[in-house]
């Protein structure tokens, strides 16, 4: 936590006449203070910088108790931060996001640089992303150790992380950061249990050079914060790709095809070209749900349009590459082309277990038939009895977690949990399956 | 030097001791005894430890030598003590002794003044080994503070006590965090107040040296927007909090602060604490863009609800979320135990209970720039300097310490009583 000194606070407090301002995307007073506090600290901050690259001479002001009750101290010293503030302050009015005019966000215990033409990190992806982390932790400490060594056998593959439509990097960036720090538990664990210690391989894909590297900018920054260990820079990999097929004609930027950039860097690794992890946090908004109120102005004329909307055009029928796209239907909903892609995908490359971030209850009720439709052969029922390697879950914004069934799946009443809304659908498959089932 | 090697010399030997009764030509004052029943157990203390340290001596066991370590401060300030009541006897027997040349008696009768000074330490030391470590002794702290009655007089006092305890930390090079800050929203732009705000002192063993600053503080002054030049009494509460080890860290598994194993004390059962995040609700994910990044966490059983909004970071505000409800359960827990004896407390501390945080402990009085300490009477002239965190805070502090050591004592008097009479009734119903 970055130290609070009362007489930041005292300043926040005292330029309460711009908390107006404040409110009309804050949208309460509470979270208004909020941002009015960290506006000032960073205006602070920014005006210190400015000052002492300006005049290098100058002497360092000191986070000294002494100061705490001569709040007009900064003022003096640092010319300019109630200009920033102010300045800050009529960028946020009009709606730009804050995280754009801080330049960060903070996602688990990283810092993510936030830049405009990226996506900025959601707090339900923060949420979810650090619950992978402990699950796969637990799976692999707790349970997994003795399974893991079985399955690999002779050779050592790295536990192997993809991460599709990657933008900022912070979902990859985050769980290996889980996984490689892990905080609770000692790592002796792992290693006694795990057969030596657990080497990690973490790609990130992305279509936009502008997210790539920003995310690989990201890599570096929290390697010099500490955040993560140096390590990192030699386990992940940032990957220009396409997601989409090739043979899906929407316009959109030109990059090689996903399977064969993947097929490429993993043939390249140890043992099969197969991944344990793989997430997605691909556009999902419907061009409906875009311009209609769900999409807030800020997001809107803020963020890029091509993180949030899937290009229009549905893909075509295609047999032709052999990932078992034929079983799909043609026409999904808007909104949905990503998981149709994403989905047979996380097949092919055997995960054990994806995760997809979705919109809300109602898409996350057809992805989540969707995956049962391309990871259980057709007409059968996923339940426990028929498919024990393959379990479906819903994860909701408030940490619940449900497991799919199709026989449930007809009413979404059924899943909708008063005003929490469903946030990923979550396909676990062979021994992970088996041993998340034992967990719940 | 002479006097000292007379008095080894003449150091009584075990055994010819136990054979002089009633000698006492100089007697101890009343000040410097020790009551029968605390000398009671200081001898079964050091019994059990020379039980254990000879188990010890034949079988290592790690565990009895951490307790042997307990018991050795007490064990150490008897046989201290003993040596020093000894000496006294024997050379009061020298001077006695018609005998003794008067070379001797001169000698003996030095000894005899300088060994006597020397008792009433030896008593304090004894009686103060005798209090059984707090629990938290060794800990950092958390402060919070809230004004209580006495509107934004209180609140801005209660600012000004959070000025006073930072300084006083920074003075004394003890790092802290202001970890929560509420600035009271009645009166903004004007002076600073606060509602609410909890100072992390991370130094350890701060609980200790501030555990006695828990209570009601009063100020008495004549607030600025008083026209009348009335004087107004308001008041602020404070909290100690102790702030425990964070899961996992090193060192604390076999401690009784685990609050992560289920026979701990300080056990907390995660699955009784909801959280909740105020962005959990409603609509998310692309669509929208939440700053907030607030927690509430409540423990249900006990109702206990922290709130963290400060920082960015919602995983930071969970994480002091989590450090504060650990605090504040831990204390609770601390004070259900000391409740059964708090009746007893009472009675002996006349009517101040020893964690009392409903008790008025201080004042500070403006017109006579004085502040007084309730409970021990401690008294200063240099209210500026208390309120900078000086000299001045620090002397009150010590004596609250010294006065909670004496109550501590007077407890432990009272409860070896309460022990000994109950003995003594199941004796007397048993024949
Ligand atoms: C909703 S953002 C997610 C960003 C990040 N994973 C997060 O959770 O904050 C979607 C990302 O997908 C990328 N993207 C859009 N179309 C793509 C495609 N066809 N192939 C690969 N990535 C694509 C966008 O550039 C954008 O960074």
């Amino acid at each position: 936590m970055p130290r609070l000194p009362p007489f930041l606070l005292r300043l926040a407090n005292r330029e309460f006449h711009l908390l107006p301002a404040l409110l009309r995307e804050c949208r309460d007073l509470p979270s208004s203070r909020n941002e009015l506090r960290w506006l000032t600290e960073h205006a602070i901050e920014q005006a210190e910088k400015l000052r002492t690259t300006d005049l290098a001479s100058s002497p360092s002001r000191t986070g000294d108790c002494k100061n705490v009750l001569t709040p007009s101290l900064p003022s003096k010293t640092i010319p300019g931060w109630r200009n920033l503030l102010r300045d800050y302050v009529k960028r946020r009015e009009k709606g730009e996001p804050l995280q754009y005019i801080l330049g960060t966000q903070p996602f688990g215990e990283l810092e993510i640089l936030c830049r405009p033409g990226v996506l900025i990190p959601r707090c339900e992806t923060e949420v979810y992303t650090s619950k992978i982390g402990l699950l796969a932790r637990t799976l692999l400490v707790e349970q997994g150790g003795k399974n893991r060594e079985q399955e690999l056998g002779s050779y050592e593959r790295p536990l192997r992380v993809l991460d599709l439509c990657t933008g900022t990097g912070c979902i990859p960036l985050g769980l290996y950061g889980m996984l490689r720090n892990p905080k609770v538990k000692s790592d002796e664990k792992v290693e006694a249990k795990g057969g030596g210690k657990l080497k990690l391989e973490v790609l990130g894909v992305d279509i936009s050079t502008t997210a790539l590297n920003l995310a690989k900018e990201n890599l570096r920054h929290n390697i010099s914060l500490g955040y993560l260990p140096e390590q990192a820079a030699d386990e992940m990999v940032f990957l220009h790709a396409d997601v989409l097929l090739p043979s899906h004609p929407a316009p959109r930027p030109a990059a090689p095809y996903l399977i064969d950039v993947i097929e490429a860097v993993l043939a390249k690794g140890i043992g099969k070209p197969e991944i344990d992890v793989l997430t997605a946090n691909p556009p999902y908004i419907s061009p409906i749900h875009f311009s209609s109120g769900r999409t807030t102005r800020s997001v809107r004329r803020y963020e890029p349009r091509l993180a949030l909307v899937p290009s229009s055009c549905p893909p075509q029928s295609s047999t032709s590459t052999g990932l078992g796209w034929s079983t799909l239907t043609s026409s999904p909903s808007p909104g949905d082309e990503f998981y149709h892609h994403i989905l047979p995908l996380a097949k092919h490359l055997n995960a054990r277990l994806t995760v997809l971030e979705v919109a809300d209850t109602e898409q996350a009720e057809r992805v989540a038939e969707l995956a049962g439709r391309v990871f259980v052969k057709e007409g059968k029922v996923v339940g426990e009895s028929t498919h024990p390697e393959v379990l479906i879950e819903i994860w909701f914004d408030d940490g619940g977690t449900k497991v799919w069934l199709p026989s449930d799946g007809v009413g979404l009443g059924s899943l909708e949990s008063n005003e929490v809304s469903a946030r990923a659908v979550v396909v676990w498959t062979q021994w992970w399956a088996t041993s998340r089932r034992q967990q719940l | 030097m002479f006097a000292r090697c007379i008095r080894r010399f003449l150091l009584p030997s075990p055994q010819s001791l136990s054979s002089r009764p009633g000698i006492a030509a100089v007697s101890t004052t009343a000040d410097s005894s020790i009551s029968p029943v605390l000398l009671r157990r200081a001898r079964s203390i050091a019994e059990e430890h020379t039980k254990l340290a000879n188990q010890n001596a034949e079988n290592y066991d790690v565990a009895t030598a951490k307790k042997i370590g307990e018991l050795s401060t007490v064990t150490a300030a008897l046989a201290e003590w003993d040596n020093a009541q000894n000496s006294i006897k024997e050379l009061n027997s020298l001077l006695l002794d018609p005998t003794s040349d008067s070379e001797i008696r001169s000698l003996a009768s030095e000894d005899v003044e300088a060994t006597s000074a020397t008792v009433p330490r030896l008593i304090s030391l004894l009686k103060r080994s005798l209090i059984p470590p707090h629990p938290f002794a060794s800990l950092p702290c958390l402060l919070e503070i809230h004004p209580g009655a006495g509107g934004s007089e209180a609140s801005l006092f209660a600012a000004e006590l959070l000025h006073m305890y930072t300084t006083f930390c920074a003075n004394k090079g003890w790092k802290t965090e202001l970890v929560k800050y509420e600035a009271d929203e009645s009166a903004p732009g004007s002076e600073e107040g606060l509602t609410d705000a909890v100072l992390e002192v991370t130094q350890p063993g701060s609980y200790n040296m501030l555990k006695g600053e828990a209570g009601v503080h009063r100020v008495q002054r004549v607030p600025a927007t008083e026209k009348k030049g009335r004087t107004h009494t308001s008041a602020v509460s404070v909290l100690v909090l102790p702030s425990l080890p964070a899961p996992g860290s090193a060192g604390i598994e076999d401690t009784a602060l685990n609050f992560e194993d289920p026979n701990s004390d300080y056990y907390i059962n995660s699955g009784e604490v909801r959280a909740e995040t105020m962005r959990a609700r409603g609509a998310g994910g692309q669509h929208v863009n939440k700053t907030d990044s607030a927690v509430r966490l409540t423990h249900v059983p006990t109702g206990i609800t922290v709130a963290m909004q400060e920082s960015r970071s919602q995983h930071k505000n969970r994480e002091k979320a989590w450090q504060i409800l650990r605090a504040k359960l831990a204390q609770k827990r601390r004070e259900e135990r000391e409740n059964e004896l708090i009746d007893l407390r009472r009675k002996i501390m006349g009517g101040v209970s020893m964690t009392g945080r409903e008790d008025k402990v201080r004042t500070y009085n403006y017109s006579q720039q004085r502040v007084t300490d309730h409970r021990c009477g401690s008294e200063t002239g240099s209210l500026p300097d208390v309120l900078e965190g000086g000299q001045a805070l620090e002397r009150i502090m010590r004596d609250v310490g010294e006065w909670m050591q004496e109550q501590e004592v007077a407890v432990l008097a009272a409860e070896e009583e309460v022990k000994a009479s109950d003995l003594k009734s199941q004796k007397g119903g048993r024949t």
